[in-house]
Formats: structure tokens, sequence, C-alpha cells
């Protein structure tokens, strides 16, 4: 990793989605990329590559914010500012951040959860998995390799997920996570005044489908009671707690951040069918308005400890 | 090099114009040439003061310079102070008369005076091709000194004429007043600019999908301001640090989400004692420990505190970089002024939000009255029904049974109506039953944990307990439903607190595979020493079909 990111640094920049082949070798699919092997160049992380390793005394002073700041916190942090756009159950932003030493901690805010309309806590465990993705793709792009670690019923106390970046410990590099990431802030609702007829293309679909399997979830086959094929999806995990309902807001995520790419809004719903209760609905429609609202602030919601 | 006249400057007024002028008639009376000057004067007057903003305004001064005294070439220096310097020529500019202009600015040169003394010089250097001859006269803008106006190789290769000097003198006077005029109009442009911006963010505000407005206020700053980075940031809940929210310009994201404490930093300054602040040289004057960022190209920096009606917000940053222009007084007040209108947004977007969450409340309130005014009601009339019913001598001893237990149940649910009820309005106010709020607190809290909601019911009057009773409850509530969600993989759970004139008990519930031993032990010894310290016990056993039972009770003063 870091002989990678300090090779990137004289890299010639490219365009994002420019076809520039990967230099030649047996690509290891799972291998997490030299930083200068991306596709894209380094459009997508513009601030973080150049940043502080060790030698960076050049004389431009702008390319150092703070010396003390390493790359790793760099890339917790902005994904932190990432999670806090993540939409939310009934905007309820149900969630703290602390950073620490080479970790992202993810806490449910007991004082934003809505009991009286989300009695069991799924919109908030949903709502936390929502920006659990948003996290996971920012360190994607930044290609900062993370151990990923979910609220379990044994394990849990208020923490309802850990991001850890832990260079060398491995998950595999995701190519799909890292291009979402720019749609994090471009979110789209459906438009329900859209004339648009159709629904979305069998390809979006599959890549729906795809989406929520890589976050281990389904799809039903049958359009959740009371909507319409095609437009609604009904998103569930294997079970029905706190652990498999973040895995949802994860997927449900995933497949907006998805739908964004190729110009649909979506939005989550509740299902109306009580025995659909453990998913949720995905609606799909036309991009319409934008689906980020106001965010709570960073002075609020984001707790930092000195490495 | 001599300096052969030197005289002092009119300061601007109508009796120096009158002055030359009737030099400049009375000298056209007996000449041609002369008269042409006087017609020439009357036109550049006008072609200066034609000119509304200001760079073309300076363009025609140094053209009108030129034209008039008859030189190869003339240019305007502009040096005031709040202003950038900047040097404007009649034609491509001259290396040589351009040092010169160079040594006046820093107080050297032969054409110094002209700034340091406001006086005309009039000079004829020798050189290798010839002769130079050179004329400067001061300009003075809104009664302070503006610039030199510069005339270069005059017609007479002995040096340019008295007539000249008074002619650029009193083009000097008329490009006073034209750069005063040019600079109040680009004043009131940005101003027109900032207030604009100000009603775009209202606007964006008072839109249905509300964009943030911090967004706003970095977007429009670094608009107007045209700096190379703009930043808002806000001071946390503990008040003594600020944390980037928004920013705008190079490497803003990388700002995004960095804190820095009040103490020690301009922004510190600016939010204590609710000053805007103006940095031109960061590097020089910024004292020892003030520090805005680790950032060592920082320029010119303006902080302005957003002052709402009952705290200080946090701040507005907006930075050049050492190369870029200097921000003037005007900025800063141009700056400290829309950040106050920007506060009035964020006041603005703080009201909408509070809005909707009373909105939430009322929402609330209007269910708990509808439930405690009817539901409640109804279920008494029917279990009052069912216990007559089952009272009927005639009826089956089994049927009469059966029906005490569905009058119990109903009892129950009644008791469950009311901790919802209480569930729904007292969460917001917990002064008012400390005890209660804190065991449904603990409920909420360990819900995601479980998977379930757990039933919590009160009996008896737990809010007329002590208060140091408090911490023991809640402690042991919290406890024991974290056992029942790390080890018992229940599916539903229940927690009662009954509290008779004599005794409190804490009853948890649930129907899951038990608890193995070694967490029994564990578990109980932490709650058993509470109950032992009250003179009470504790006991875990299984339930009567699955799962396990706690009891802790402990005896009441």
């Amino acid at each position: 990793m870091v002989a990678g990111r300090s090779s990137v640094d004289h890299a010639p920049e490219k365009r994002p989605g420019s076809k520039d082949p990967v230099p030649a070798g047996p690509p290891d699919p799972t291998a997490w990329p030299a930083r200068a092997l991306l596709p894209w160049g380094d459009q997508l992380v513009p601030r973080i590559v150049g940043t502080v390793t060790g030698a960076s005394s050049e004389p431009d002073a702008l390319t150092a914010v703070d010396p003390l700041d390493d790359d790793r916190r760099t890339a917790l942090r902005r994904a932190a500012i990432r999670a806090n756009l993540a939409p939310s159950f009934e905007d309820s932003q149900p969630w703290r951040l602390r950073l620490r030493t080479g970790e992202l901690d993810i806490l449910g805010d007991g004082d934003r959860w809505r009991p009286f309309l989300d009695p069991d806590g799924r919109g908030l465990a949903m709502s936390i998995g929502a920006a659990l993705m948003n996290a996971r793709c920012a360190l994607h792009s930044a290609q900062e390799s993370h151990l990923v670690e979910r609220p379990t019923p044994a394990s849990f106390n208020d923490r309802y997920a850990v991001v850890r970046v832990e260079p060398g410990k491995d998950l595999a590099w995701d190519e799909v996570l890292a291009g979402l990431d720019e749609m994090t802030t471009q979110l789209r609702l459906p438009d329900d005044a859209s004339r648009r007829t159709g629904g979305p293309s069998p390809s979006l679909m599959q890549a729906l489908q795809r989406a929520a399997a890589e976050e281990e979830c389904t799809v039903s086959s049958q359009p959740p009671a009371g909507y319409a094929l095609s437009t609604a999806l009904l998103v569930s995990a294997a079970g029905d707690g706190p652990t498999n309902w973040v895995r949802v807001g994860e997927a449900l995520q995933r497949m907006r951040l998805q739908a964004a790419a190729t110009g649909w809004g979506a939005a989550v719903e509740a299902p109306a069918d009580p025995a659909e209760m453990s998913g949720a609905v995905l609606r799909l429609g036309p991009a319409g308005r934008s689906a980020i609202t106001r965010h709570r602030p960073l002075a609020v919601v984001l707790a930092e400890e000195p490495s | 090099m001599t300096a052969d006249s030197a005289e002092l400057v009119p300061r601007g007024s109508d009796l120096e114009l009158d002055r030359l002028i009737g030099r400049l008639v009375d000298r056209a009376t007996g000449s041609r040439g002369a008269e042409n000057n006087l017609n020439a004067l009357l036109h550049a007057f006008a072609a200066v003061s034609n000119e509304l903003a200001l760079a073309p305004a300076l363009e025609k001064i140094a053209l009108a310079a030129r034209d008039l005294t008859g030189a190869r070439l003339a240019a305007y220096s502009r040096v005031s102070a709040g202003a950038s310097p900047r040097i404007v020529w009649s034609q491509p500019d001259d290396a040589a008369a351009a040092s010169m202009l160079g040594q006046a600015n820093t107080g050297d040169g032969p054409l110094a005076p002209v700034l340091t003394d406001r006086v005309v010089v009039r000079l004829v250097t020798p050189t290798p091709h010839g002769s130079r001859s050179l004329l400067g006269v001061p300009v003075v803008a809104r009664g302070r000194l503006d610039g030199l106006l510069l005339a270069v190789d005059g017609r007479d290769p002995q040096g340019f004429s008295d007539e000249d000097a008074e002619l650029l003198e009193a083009l000097a006077l008329a490009a006073g007043v034209a750069i005063g005029h040019a600079e109040r109009y680009e004043e009131s442009q940005v101003q027109h600019r900032w207030l604009h911006a100000f009603t775009t963010i209202t606007q964006d505000l008072l839109a249905a999908d509300g964009r943030d407005p911090l967004e706003g206020i970095a977007e429009a700053a670094f608009d107007l301001a045209a700096p190379e980075l703009v930043f808002v940031s806000l001071l946390t809940e503990a008040g003594d640090e600020v944390v980037v929210e928004v920013a705008r310009g190079q490497r803003g994201d990388l700002l995004v989400g960095r804190r820095w404490p009040l103490d020690g930093t301009v922004s510190g300054v600016a939010i204590r004692e609710q000053r805007p602040m103006l940095l031109n040289d960061y590097q020089r004057d910024a004292e020892a420990p003030v520090a805005l960022i680790e950032d060592v190209t920082t320029g010119p920096v303006m902080v302005v505190p957003l002052v709402g009606r009952e705290r200080v917000w946090g701040v507005l940053s907006l930075v050049r970089t050492a190369t870029q222009p200097v921000f003037t007084v005007g900025d800063l007040s141009m700056a400290a002024a829309f950040a106050n209108h920007a506060t009035v947004a964020l006041e603005l977007a703080e009201v909408h939000d509070a809005r909707q969450r009373t909105r939430v409340l009322e929402d609330r309130d209007r269910i708990a009255r509808d439930l405690h005014d009817h539901v409640i009601q109804q279920l008494f009339a029917i279990g009052l029904g069912l216990e007559s019913t089952a009272s009927d001598p005639g009826l089956p001893a089994a049927l009469s049974t059966r029906l005490r237990e569905r009058v119990d149940d109903l009892d129950r649910t009644i008791r469950r109506v009311r901790t919802s009820i209480f569930a729904l309005r007292g969460t917001l106010d917990h002064a008012s039953d400390e005890m209660r709020a804190s065991i449904i607190d603990i409920a909420s809290e360990l819900t995601p944990a479980l998977g379930f909601a757990p039933v919590v019911t009160f009996s008896g009057a737990p809010g007329a307990l002590p208060t140091r009773l408090v911490d023991d409850v809640s402690a042991v509530v919290r406890e024991s439903l974290s056992n029942v969600a790390r080890h018992s993989q229940a599916r539903t759970a229940a927690v009662d607190l009954t509290v008779t004139a004599t005794e409190l008990t804490i009853t948890v519930v649930d129907d899951g595979v038990g608890i193995p031993d070694e967490v029994v032990a564990s578990g109980t010894t932490n709650l058993e020493t509470r109950a032992v310290r009250r003179g009470g016990s504790c006991s875990i056993t299984p339930g009567v079909t699955a799962g396990t039972v706690l009891r802790w009770k402990v005896p009441l003063p």
C-alpha cells in the first residue's frame, strides 16, 4: 500500500471514465491496487493522493494541511463525512460518528430514535447501514483496505458498526463500491410526477439484484404488497435481527447509489404487509429532486480522538 | 540628472482648478497651440469622467495624459493603500520608466517626491540615445493619495514645459474625481452582489427541499470575495473547538471535518470577542500561538464571526494565498455584514427544524390523549362487564375461570397501554418521573440489541421512590436485559417494576434458552451486591416453560 501510494504522487492525472488501459500483468481481482492503477486516475480522490508520506517536504506547502495527520485518518474522516450524508429513516439521521486511530465507529444516537414510528429500531439500524455503506464506498475509493465489524446481539454495546482501517489486512478491493463513492452526494428521489413510462432496464435490475446479493440480501421476485411490478423491490436479509437490519440498510443504500449512477431515483419505504416487515421496499422512478437533505452539523455528529 | 522644477500640488479644490484653468486661458489668448491645449483638456475631462468602471477609467487617464502632453508614452501608477498596486500604460510599457515608477513606490529614486511630498516632478536625464524627459504629478482621490500620473519623453527634448505641467495637473484633478467615482461604483456593485447572494441563500432556505444554508454561504462568499479558499466552521457542543462544516476552493475538501481549539487561534479571537478579523499578512501578523490552519502559504485572511441572537455559531473564513491581493477594510465590513445575514439563515433553518420536531411531539401527544381518554376507558368497561359475567352463579366454573383469566389479561393490557402513553409523553421530560423514564429509555436503548421491544410495565407508584434508588434500578434493568440480549436468544422479554408500601420488585422474564451457569454466577454477583447493599435479595430461576425469570427485591423504608 505505502509503496503504491507514494509512487502515485507523480502519476499523470487521468480523466474519470477514460479507458486508459490498466498496466499489464495478470490482475488479482481481489487485490487492492496501487493507486496509480486506478482506471479513472486520481480524480475521485484528488485531495488524498499526494498528501503526507514522510518525505513530503516539497515547496508546495499547500500539500500538507497538517503534517501530523496521516492518510489513513484523512481517509477515515472523509468516510465519516460521507456517512453523515446518508439518507435515514424519517430523516432522523440517528448516528454519531467517532474517529479514532485507524478506526471509525458509527454509533446509534438514541436521542434521534423515533420510538413511536420505529418501535423495534429497524429504521434506526437500517439508517446506520446506509451510513456504513457510504463510509465503505469512501474507503474503497481512497483504497484504504479495511475491516467492517457489524453488531451481533452478543457483541452489542452502543456501537453499531466499526470500520477499521488496517493496511495489509484484507478485504477485497471493490471497484464497484469505489466508483459508487461519487454518487453518495448525488442521490435522487423518484419523480412521482414524471410521465416517463417503463420501468428500469433489465441491466439496471440485474445490477440492483447483484448489489443486494453482495450485501447478503435478497430481492423478492414478487413485488411487495401494494406496489406495482418492476418499480418496487422488497429487499430483505436472512433473518430479522439488528445485524440483518444493518445489512438491509447497506444493501438499500448500495442499490440507491447504483440507481443514481444510471439516472434513476429511489426511495426506501416501509412494507405495507406486516409479513414483510423484516425487509424494506426500494421504490424506483425517474430521477427527481435530490435525496440529500440538510444534514446535522459535523460539529455535533463527529467526535475525534487525537491520534 | 536634475529635478529642475518642483512645486506644491493642488489638493483637488475648486480654487486650484480655477487657478490652473486661469493660467491656461491666459496663455491661450497668446497662441493658437495653447488654445488647442485647452480644447484637448476639455475633451480629456469628458473622456476620463465617462468611464464608470475602474480599469477602463485608468486606461483613459493614461491615454489622456499622453495626448495632452504630447509625450511618447504615459502611465498611471496606482499605489493607494487598500487597493492592489498596479500600473496602467498608454501603450506597451517601457522597462526604464517602469523601474523608475517602482523606485518611486518604495520611496526611492527621482520620482519618489511625487508620492512622498505630493509635488510635481519634472526632470531631464541624459541617455546614450539623447535625453529622456519625465513629468510626474500626484493624483488624489477621495481625500487620499491614489497614485502617480507620469508622462515620458515630451515634444521638446529640453523637457516638459510649464504648460505641460499645468495640463497634467489639471488632468490629475479630473482623474482623482473619476477614480473616486469608479471606486464608489465598484463598491456599490460589490454591495449589490453580496445582497443578492443573501437573497439567494434565503430563497434556498425557504425552498421545500431545504438546501444546507452553510453550502450557500460558503459558495456565495467564494464567488464574491474571490479568495483561494472559503470555509465555514461551527462551534462544537462543548464550545471549545470549531469544526469545518463546508469549504470551497483549493483543497477545501481536505479541510472539511477538521477541528481546532478556540484557544490560541484566530477563530477563537473572532468568536470570543465577536470581532471580524483581518490579517493581511497571515505569516507576519499572526502572533506566534495564533494558527488558522497549518498551511504555510496562507496570505491574507479574513475570519468573521457568525453572531446570532443568542449565541455565536462559528466563523466564516476567507483565505487568499500570499501572492494574491490583500483584503481591504471594505471587504472586511462587507464580509462581516454578509456573515450577519448568513447567521439569520442558520437561525431560520434551526427554527424550521424545531417546528418539525414540535409537529412530531404534537402528534404523539394527540395519540396519547386519545389512548388515555378513550381506549383505556373502553377496556375498563369491557373488563368490568366480563367480571360481572364471570360472577354469574349460573356459569360453569371452568368458563368462569377462563373469563377471569381474560380479565387479568385485560388488566395487563391496560397497564401496557398506560406505559405506552407514558413513553409517548414522558421521554421528553425526565424530571417528572425519573424512574419510569430511565427504565423506558433503557428498554428502548437495548431494543436493537434484543431484536425486539421488551414489554415494560409498572405497578404502584414508582414515581414516588427516593431518587437514590434510581441508579440501582437502572443498573439492574440494564444488566438483566443485556444478559437476555447476549445469551438467551429470546424472542420476547418483559420488565415489570412493582412498588408496594414496603417493597420494590423488578421482574425480568424472557422466553429464551436460559442463561449458562457461568453467566448466572457472574451476572448475579453484581445484581446481588446491589440488592444486599439495600437489604434485599436477587434470584435467577428458569421460567415455567422456557427462558429465565430474574427477581430483584429491596425493602422500602
